[in-house]
């Protein structure tokens, strides 16, 4: 009597081929994806030796006294953040810095932001000599305090975030800028030590971008963390590791290599003429921090003029980071979605030897890790234990394929903690190093792969041709 | 068909089973690594808090020794353990910092008093970075030889914070004698930050004139030529002129700027020309700071250059250029005002520059 299959069996055997070089396809993505991560390890390591400041307290003392720093203009773009900005604009006047401009972009806000701000700061309309050099919406009027001759408001029509950055740049008059969203903290010394690389390589050095850290559990008084704590929620927890994996081994190992693709849009400081020479932010994605990266490293390569860009792990941006599946979900689908436009804009850099390493291995891990990485993953987690079960596939190749995802991930996650608790030792105490210990197994399970489908969505969304920024729900930071 | 010829082959079963048991031999290895640092935090933890108290403890014992009119001396001073050693080294360089004189002088005294010496030379050595720094910057309180040389041997040091602290300390002794060798291992230095470096080179005054030239002119690293030009002009010594002059005509771009800006503050007439030739350079950096140089030097021979200007492509240099001319006075005003009513570029700065002034 002749066998009997199943519809899926028959399929598979119909499809032999394909399933098979499907599932080694897969394979060899997850050997490759951690590869890239054994080969970022030691670069990551090597990166946070060489330029560590984590000790150098005695330095960066001595720039502040001694005011000898290079000027910095922080650029607050600000949308309905009625509740949250006069205390963000205190804190940033209070920055331990010498030489700080203030410049809050109120964005078209359809609340009280404006209100507030020339109550609380006594604002005044002031004129300003400034060309347009970078296009953004139409400045409304521009205002400045008598009290705080540094701090200034420029009050405009909406048009987006990155509008609103265009309009700080062209109004904002120091060398540097720095982008950070109103509703994130900077550590009090976080633009001295930001700005050193700035000033040890003042000719050449572009860009700069620092460490975002979970505030969600922190204390904060007067706009400044002033005490650290773990998030009791387990969303914000596995978000702590994230971030600590994404920065100290990914941004760190690329830092290293000169081939730096992303400096977050909470906390990064550029060069204004550079930022101005390539037009300024691009209002057409949600990547805009992505895209200036890649803007300015494409320009630059074009012209063939020397430049450097570095990540430092020091300074350090604290910010709120969703408590809700929704609201996280929505997050990463669009940060996948600004990932995927920024790529396919400039998809002619990729292995494009004109572009040098960027386009050789800073797009190529772009590629690997944030385009291919969830569309593998996910079918991964579809087809593998699929195939398995329906006994097509050998149990070595299933127990290889969970090893890679699962316990290499394990290994990842937790080499980035050691690496962290040996360097920069920010974790308060033992029992929080212990929790997310903990996290960095639990994270395997359910919330990789639940991270991975909404990154999918990202996927989706971009070629449904899905655009703007949708609405994030936040709790607002537990301030004292 | 068998669905047995999706199995994989031998080789290709044992490269499965290896990257099976590698992801576990790193995962297992990392979870223990992490679990021994989770442990040693605890201990750490634990120790810290200890040293926190006898921080506080060794503070108020300082603090005490400053009020007294007892005499230190060896014997009337408590004796320290090991720990504490490392403790009143970082106490007592905190509460240095704003002392002078006679009181920075007594805790230096009272620093000596113990067993400090072997500490500091062996931080010095095998300490980590920050140590190191916080250890020299220690030692600028000191004046006797041993810390002195202790000093000079960090003139090289490889690390340029290191090297940086160094030459700071040396700075806040008056060191004049080590500016030779300072100058042997800046002007070979390859490591930067020329802002830092201008503000401890400054600190050494007008001795340092004659090194602050050569570096300016002789050094490999431009960073470091950056670094005297702006150190020359801190310092404020109208010798600085004369190689300053020559630096104006120098090959780089970025120097020629530094140059001339240093020439605006130092407010010697004898840069007018040098001022007035560098308003027409190539370069828009050097011709923003020549306009800010004449602003600043109220060069009324340089008023049709500037006028000029305010038609210039770079809007910096026309806002400079606008700037410089208001503060000629009567003169500069009035024609920015005339030049304000026409529509163009320069009538654009004018009457931008004018309207910013008059809302101040």
């Amino acid at each position: 009597m002749p066998e009997q299959f199943s519809p899926v069996q028959d399929f598979v055997m119909n499809n032999e081929i394909w399933v098979l070089g499907l599932s080694w396809w897969i394979l060899s993505m997850s050997i490759i994806q951690n590869l890239v991560y054994l080969i970022q390890l030691p670069l990551a390591w090597i990166e946070l030796r060489t330029y560590s400041q984590a000790e150098d307290s005695e330095s960066s003392w001595q720039m502040l006294v001694s005011d000898i720093t290079m000027p910095v203009s922080l650029l607050v773009p600000a949308y309905n953040e009625e509740a949250s900005i006069v205390q963000n604009v205190q804190a940033m006047l209070a920055l331990e810095y010498p030489e700080v401009e203030v410049v809050v972009i109120n964005d078209g806000s359809k609340d009280k932001t404006l209100k507030h701000l020339i109550d609380t700061f006594s604002l005044i309309p002031v004129t300003r000599a400034y060309e347009e050099e970078v296009p953004h919406a139409v400045i409304r009027r521009i205002y400045s305090s008598p009290r705080h001759p540094h701090l200034f408001v420029i009050d405009k029509e909406r048009g987006g975030k990155a509008d609103a950055i265009n309009a700080g740049i062209n109004i904002c008059r120091n060398p540097l800028f720095c982008v950070v969203d109103g509703d994130s903290l900077l550590e009090s010394a976080a633009l001295l030590r930001a700005v050193r690389p700035f000033m040890e390589d003042p000719w050449h050095m572009v860009a700069v971008g620092g460490t975002i850290r979970v505030a969600n559990g922190c204390e904060i008084r007067a706009g400044q963390v002033h005490k650290v704590s773990l998030a009791r929620a387990f969303l914000p927890l596995v978000q702590t590791i994230e971030y600590i994996r994404a920065f100290l081994i990914a941004r760190l190992a690329l830092s290293r290599l000169g081939v730096l693709t992303i400096i977050s849009g909470a906390f990064g400081i550029f060069r204004r003429n550079i930022a101005v020479e390539v037009g300024g932010l691009s209002t057409d994605t949600v990547g805009e921090d992505f895209e200036l990266v890649i803007k300015i490293h494409r320009y630059l390569r074009d012209q063939k003029r020397a430049y450097r860009m570095r990540y430092v792990p020091e300074p350090v941006c604290w910010t709120e980071v969703p408590e809700t599946m929704k609201s996280l979900g929505r997050q990463r689908a669009r940060w996948e979605r600004g990932a995927l436009e920024v790529f396919f804009k400039y998809g002619d850099m990729l292995f494009n030897p004109r572009y040098g390493r960027i386009g050789m291995i800073g797009f190529a891990h772009a590629l690997i890790v944030d385009i291919l990485g969830p569309l593998t993953e996910v079918l991964g987690y579809i087809l593998v234990p699929l195939l398995f079960m329906i006994g097509m596939l050998d149990v070595n190749f299933l127990m290889a394929y969970l090893g890679l995802v699962f316990v290499f991930g394990l290994f990842i996650s937790t080499t980035a903690l050691i690496l962290e608790e040996m360097e920069l030792h920010r974790v308060p105490h033992a029992r929080d190093l212990l929790i997310l210990l903990a996290v960095c197994v639990v994270e395997n399970f359910g919330y990789r792969q639940i991270s991975n489908y909404w990154r999918l969505v990202g996927w989706v969304q971009y070629l449904a041709g899905k655009k703007g920024w949708g609405d994030m729900i936040r709790k607002g930071l537990a301030r004292a | 068909m068998s669905p047995i010829s999706l199995l994989p082959t031998v080789s290709e079963t044992i490269f499965l089973q290896c990257l099976w048991q590698i992801s576990w031999v790193l995962a297992v290895t990392s979870m223990a690594i992490a679990g021994g640092l989770v442990l040693w935090r605890f201990l750490e933890d634990h120790r810290n808090q200890r040293l926190k108290v006898r921080r506080v403890e060794l503070e108020r014992m300082i603090w005490g020794v400053l009020s007294t009119p007892v005499q230190i001396s060896q014997t009337s001073m408590p004796s320290l353990k090991q720990d504490d050693i490392m403790l009143i080294c970082d106490v007592a360089l905190d509460i240095l910092r704003p002392l002078r004189g006679e009181e920075s002088a007594r805790i230096v005294k009272l620093l000596e008093s113990w067993p400090i010496g072997s500490y500091v030379k062996r931080t010095l050595e095998r300490g980590r970075r920050g140590q190191r720094i916080r250890m020299l910057s220690l030692l600028a309180h000191f004046d006797d030889e041993g810390s002195l040389a202790l000093l000079k041997q960090s003139i090289g040091a490889k690390d340029f914070y290191v090297q940086l602290a160094a030459l700071r300390s040396l700075a806040a002794r008056n060191a004049n004698e080590c500016l030779p060798d300072i100058l042997v291992h800046l002007a070979r230095s390859k490591r930067q930050n020329p802002t830092m470096l201008a503000d401890v080179l400054r600190r050494f005054g007008e001795p340092a004139l004659p090194m602050l030239s050569s570096l300016a002119s002789k050094a490999v690293q431009p960073e470091i030529r950056l670094a005297a030009i702006r150190a020359l002009d801190a310092i404020g010594s109208l010798e600085a002129v004369s190689p300053l002059v020559t630096l104006a005509a120098d090959a780089s771009p970025e120097i020629r700027a530094a140059a001339v800006n240093a020439l605006g503050h130092l407010g010697d007439l004898r840069a007018e020309p040098i001022v007035i030739a560098a308003l027409g350079d190539m370069d828009d950096g050097v011709r923003v700071q020549a306009a800010r140089a004449a602003g600043r030097l109220h060069l009324q021979s340089a008023t049709p250059i500037l006028a000029h200007l305010l038609s210039d492509a770079f809007w910096w240099v026309r806002y400079r250029a606008a700037e410089a001319l208001y503060s000629m006075g009567t003169i500069g005003q009035t024609f920015l005002q005339m030049r304000s009513k026409e529509v163009d570029r320069a009538g654009h700065a004018a009457a931008q520059l004018l309207a910013e002034k008059e809302a101040a």
